[in-house]
């Protein structure tokens, strides 16, 4: 399963972007009900051979470790609030409300959503551990760190595409989970920081209404694209799909990775979700060995 | 749906910036009618004659699992400067300290305790373990001389640093990765602000590093190698690179051309080729 790469030299980029993003699809799924059975069948089964207790949650992250470096997964690193991992759930607040046309630039928003955080835990109003109760406990210039931060990542993902050119109102932070039927042991979860509608094809003959279109994915991600990368993008694709069974599956993912600016286009049919299926029923294996 | 309109810097800058700040936005802003229009053939061509380069020299040896990391210190260390992180000292303290105050500065318009907004910014972003025990453990003397020093350099800063309208899209610590040779070698930054839009087909971003020791002719082939990684990430050049002494405020601008991107193309790839000489074949460690 491989993407194809956009032209690394195309200005302005966020237009050559869009317009990838948005296009007519030219790939579909014949049989969706069938796919996505076979795919629940394939992913509890997976899940059935771990130990009790050893419930697998995959999303980006562990899916690139075990396929890349699978020794990391039996001493995994406990998450902890820092810049780093709380400049996503910042940022995409902060780019909701400029695209919204609450706030004017990813400064002024981040500055408005790391204060509306910190009144809230000031209330009480957050669980313990919180992204509001973190931010509240630090220290003036700790706080400038975490802002700063996130307005370099929102200001990324603003610059990244034509918002104007998307048609209606997109999906800012689209995140999709799959938990599985009743007993599977297994959790998808697929990361996308934009939904899109795609272009229609036009009404059908004699019909009134256009068909609904699929969505597109797109995915901001860190460094460069990593040797597994568009199975990565196979993920958010796979999550969505399973998570939505009856709304049609994304025609395509795009992902970005501004810090070498690269783009990957994954075209998704059913051959890409079957091998991205596969390829997530190994890495339970591997994480099954390792523990 | 409303959008953000981001302006570039060309706009009016904030009506609270001091004289001395009007001077630095100058300094960054440039010539507005010298902002080139870009060649999209530039970057693809300088792209292909550093993938030659290493090629030829680094990139045998190293491979997408292991790379070749290409910072400024890995080329400042072929020429003979300090190469790799240097043990913590005054100086690093006082580089790292400073550089957090910057971007606290362009971020939230403020700085009023910075030792102590200093320490909690190095100790949230992480990564400074070694540098903060030092700070931690400096005598009485050597860490007052530390404050006093970080205290009159953010009040320069204060002081002269103009405050940028957020319509320039100021961002800090801009991480840029360059691979080369299928990933074996990657070129890399982290530049302290990138203002500006996304080229739409003229240079359009400027690039600014921070030094908080006294000027050093190295400081221009540090910017230089910054646009050249802003050039090829982008496709397009940024339309100035500047670097800013925040013990003094003087800032040390100047466009970006082609030929200085083609200088920095050259001094890469002659250090990698240094580098090349140093390698055992088996290891490709010096």
């Amino acid at each position: 399963m491989t993407g194809t790469s956009l032209s690394p030299t195309r200005l302005p980029k966020a237009r050559a972007l869009t317009e990838v993003l948005v296009a007519t699809p030219t790939l579909g799924l014949d049989s969706a009900a069938d796919l996505y059975r076979h795919l629940s069948s394939v992913l509890t089964a997976a899940g059935s051979g771990l130990t009790p207790g050893a419930d697998v949650r995959v999303d980006g992250y562990f899916f690139r470790t075990a396929l890349t470096t699978p020794e990391r997964l039996s001493h995994p690193d406990p998450f902890a609030w820092s810049p780093r991992t709380a400049r996503r759930l910042l940022g995409l607040a902060a780019v909701r409300a400029c695209v919204s046309g609450a706030e004017r630039t990813p400064a002024d928003a981040v500055e408005h959503v790391v204060a509306a955080a910190v009144d809230d835990a000031r209330r009480g109003s957050q669980r313990p551990g919180s992204l509001a109760g973190w931010l509240l406990d630090l220290p003036g210039g700790g706080r400038a760190v975490v802002r700063a931060e996130a307005v370099t990542w929102a200001t990324h993902l603003l610059a990244s595409l034509e918002w104007r050119s998307l048609g209606c109102t997109p999906i800012v932070g689209s995140d999709q989970w799959w938990d599985g039927p009743p007993g599977c042991r297994v959790a998808l979860r697929g990361r996308s920081e934009v939904r899109v509608s795609t272009l229609g094809v036009g009404p059908p003959p004699g019909g009134t209404n256009p068909p609904t279109t699929p969505p597109a994915l797109f995915a901001m991600l860190g460094g460069r694209p990593s040797p597994v990368a568009s199975l990565e993008l196979g993920l958010a694709a796979l999550a969505s799909f399973m998570a939505r069974p009856k709304e049609p599956a994304p025609a395509r993912v795009v992902g970005w990775w501004p810090q070498c600016g690269r783009a990957m286009v994954l075209a998704v049919d059913e051959a890409t979700l079957r091998n991205t299926a596969d390829a997530v029923v190994g890495a339970i294996k591997v994480f099954a060995a390792a523990r | 749906m409303t959008t953000t309109t981001p302006t570039s810097p060309d706009a009016t800058p904030s009506s609270r910036t001091p004289p001395a700040g009007s001077c630095v936005l100058r300094q960054l802003r440039g010539d507005l009618a010298r902002r080139p229009l870009v060649d999209a053939t530039l970057a693809g061509g300088l792209r292909e004659w550093l993938e030659d380069g290493v090629a030829d020299t680094v990139g045998p040896s190293f491979d997408r699992a292991r790379p070749l990391i290409v910072d400024k210190r890995l080329l400042a260390g072929a020429y003979g400067g300090p190469a790799g992180r240097s043990r913590p000292s005054i100086p690093l303290a006082r580089g790292a300290l400073i550089d957090v105050l910057f971007r606290q500065l362009v971020t939230t318009g403020r700085i009023e305790a910075p030792m102590e907004d200093g320490v909690a910014g190095l100790r949230v972003a992480g990564g400074q373990v070694d540098l903060l025990a030092y700070i931690d453990h400096l005598s009485d003397s050597d860490g007052a001389s530390l404050a006093e020093e970080v205290t009159h350099q953010a009040r320069v800063l204060v002081d002269r640093w103009p405050t940028l309208a957020s319509g320039w899209l100021p961002r800090t610590q801009e991480r840029i990765t360059i691979p080369l040779s299928g990933g074996a070698v990657v070129l890399s930054g982290v530049i302290d602000l990138v203002v500006g839009v996304p080229s739409s087909g003229r240079a359009s971003t400027g690039l600014v590093e921070v030094k908080s020791g006294r000027k050093v002719p190295e400081h221009r082939a540090d910017v230089h190698y910054y646009a050249l990684l802003e050039t090829l990430r982008s496709g397009a050049p940024p339309f100035r690179v500047a670097t800013y002494y925040t013990a003094t405020g003087e800032v040390d601008a100047e466009e970006v051309t082609e030929a200085l991107l083609i200088e920095s193309v050259r001094r890469t790839l002659d250090a990698l080729a240094r580098i090349a000489k140093n390698l055992t074949p088996a290891s490709g460690a010096a």
